[in-house]
């Protein structure tokens, strides 16, 4: 019943691709020079976060949440909140954004100490939609659906486009490759893919089952909060469309299309994903929502592996 | 104060008519095939959006747009199930995680497919008594939510009197208990699969053509009637029939009475929230069998 990613082999090209990508991604800037396109490229990036942040909770730990909207917009409003009503830097606001959205992953996790599946997934969207609610109508505080917003975005580094594609470009990298080392090159990572695929059998071999699941549920969290943040401070404004689950849909075609249990499938999916549909809305169709519908049914019906399963198939 | 809480009750009974109807309909599909069909929500949009196709042709009424609803939406239905589904069929039950996700990207797909024709603007439909009201006392009730109570109720009895009297209603208990079991004697599983969801989705169908004269249609209004019939089998126990309609109406009118101590948009938290309390406490539901587990 499992999505648990084989044991990766270390190809010898790695890190020559990821030089590669690294190049491609900081050159990116001198070709793209439309602020429009740009915008777009960064929110890719945030979305790379989020949908490697579900892998890691779905892929690893078979584990499925349908609360990832939720992690985002308690990222995204710690962050606010903490840099407008405590007045300190937004720097410090990531983390705790982050920090915020890794405890609500906490507290998300426990019912999976009897919950499992379909029940566990439901409990995360409970979750997820009483926050939603509560952001929406606690107008003293968040100031409900006309959003918080805040006027200085990153301080210290020029007010342009550019500058925050870096920031967000630098933050996007260093999430996707801690997340990758925990979940696909550590000894955690090896025990959260044998919890996914038997729990009672990893319970009998020692493993603290329950611990496992809190603490994927916590980074998961915390990563998905990263983005939250790192979105408020970038759009400057924070609404309660952030916490919506239609933002949860698209994370799970996303990381489904990637290819779920290899983090960077995923993150490499949803740059494409973001991108393409948001070309396609300057282009003027309404139809980029739709397309990424039919691909997400194409791809359960013919690449159930996504993308990921395609390359490593042709190896 | 009586009077009020009466209110509250009778309004709660009329919007848990329609809950207990979609969650015995999710709950038939879920019995049977073993699919979280995240798109059920959108079988009602499309029913609602076939109501409004009729009214702009300038067909109104309550028994023409249903019964065009439920032929519409029974295509629909018998179509994924063929197409979408059956691909992902092992041994008589949907794959978990792929029918899952595979309804994820339905949802998603049809949502948008209908914005994309519609407009994202609300749709009225003409509905025959939407301008009539029943008094007993001082109670008022509005002859449009009458139609859809009796509606969700005519619909309800019917499926349940399909299900326990005929051979096909048999068959697909059967199914639902042990597909191995009931194709060794006789039973094609995969065509009890399609008729299974063709009326799931059927039913969901009459739903939104039902409501639509009093909620208006929107392309995004499916998400929300998922998110309820989720709440309504998980309180009353996934797989449970009887549970399904109790739940729905007790669904109904605690979200209508919490209005009487949370002010207006918390009381939307009444659903989610009970919903957690009984995945915590009682994930077996209120009458759900033990063994719905995992």
């Amino acid at each position: 019943m499992t999505a648990i990613a084989p044991p990766t082999r270390r190809a010898k090209t790695a890190p020559l691709l990821w030089v590669g990508i690294l190049a491609v991604a900081l050159a990116l800037p001198a070709v793209a020079t439309n602020n429009f396109v740009l915008h777009a490229l960064t929110m890719s990036l945030i979305f790379a976060i989020l949908a490697a942040s579900w892998d890691v909770l779905f892929g690893y730990a078979g584990q499925v949440s349908f609360g990832h909207a939720g992690f985002f917009g308690v990222g995204a409003y710690g962050s606010a909140f903490f840099s407008y009503y405590a007045g300190l830097s937004p720097w410090l606001g990531l983390f705790v954004g982050g920090a915020a959205a890794a405890f609500f992953g906490f507290i998300v996790g426990f019912p999976s100490l009897r919950l499992r599946g379909v029940y566990l997934a439901l409990a995360t969207l409970a979750c997820s939609e009483m926050l939603r609610i509560v952001v929406t109508n606690w107008v003293p505080v968040t100031r409900g659906t006309l959003g918080f917003n805040l006027h200085p975005g990153f301080p210290y580094v020029p007010h342009t486009p550019i500058a925050h594609y870096y920031v967000i470009l630098a933050g996007a990298m260093l999430s996707i490759a801690i997340m990758y080392k925990f979940a696909a090159r550590s000894r955690v990572g090896l025990v959260l893919r044998a919890v996914a695929a038997d729990d009672i059998r990893a319970q009998a071999l020692g493993v603290d089952v329950f611990r496992m699941k809190l603490l994927a549920f916590t980074v998961s969290g915390f990563f998905a909060g990263l983005a939250g943040a790192l979105y408020a401070h970038f759009i400057q404004l924070v609404t309660p469309n952030e916490t919506a689950s239609s933002l949860t849909i698209l994370i799970i075609a996303m990381a489904t299309i990637g290819g779920v249990g290899t983090i960077i499938g995923p993150a490499i999916a949803a740059i494409v994903i973001h991108f393409v549909t948001e070309m396609l809305q300057i282009a003027g169709t309404v139809f980029d929502k739709i397309a990424v519908g039919l691909v997400l049914m194409l791809f359960v019906l013919f690449l159930p592996r996504g993308i990921a399963g395609l390359v490593r198939k042709s190896r | 104060m009586i009077l009020d809480i009466l209110t509250f009750i009778v309004l709660g009974i009329m919007t848990g008519g329609v809950y207990a109807l979609l969650g015995l309909s999710l709950n038939l599909i879920f019995g049977v095939m073993r699919v979280i069909n995240v798109a059920h929500g959108e079988m009602l949009t499309l029913g609602a959006y076939t109501a409004v196709l009729l009214g702009i042709v300038g067909i109104g009424g309550v028994a023409l747009p249903v019964v065009a609803a439920i032929l519409v939406v029974t295509f629909a239905g018998l179509v994924i199930a063929r197409v979408l589904l059956r691909p992902l069929t092992i041994d008589g039950r949907v794959h978990e995680q792929r029918g899952m996700v595979m309804s994820l990207g339905l949802s998603l797909f049809l949502s948008n497919a209908v914005l994309a024709a519609f407009g994202p603007d609300y749709q009225r439909v003409p509905g025959i008594m939407a301008r009539g009201a029943i008094e007993i006392g001082d109670l008022v009730l509005e002859g449009q939510r009458l139609v859809i109570l009796a509606g969700s109720i005519v619909l309800a009895a019917a499926l349940m009197l399909f299900l326990r009297f005929t051979l096909v209603g048999l068959a697909i208990r059967a199914v639902g208990e042990n597909p191995e079991a009931a194709q060794a004697n006789g039973i094609s599983v995969p065509r009890i699969h399609l008729i299974t969801f063709a009326l799931g989705s059927a039913l969901a169908g009459a739903a939104g053509a039902l409501i639509t004269p009093v909620t208006y249609a929107f392309p995004a209004m499916g998400f929300n009637y998922t998110l309820y019939a989720f709440i309504t089998i998980i309180i009353g126990g996934l797989g449970s029939v009887w549970g399904a309609v109790l739940a729905g109406f007790l669904l109904g009118i605690a979200e209508s009475l919490s209005v009487i101590w949370l002010t207006t948009g918390y009381n939307a938290i009444v659903g989610p929230g009970l919903m957690l309390l009984m995945l915590l406490l009682r994930p077996q539901g209120l009458l759900g069998r033990r063994l719905a587990r995992a």
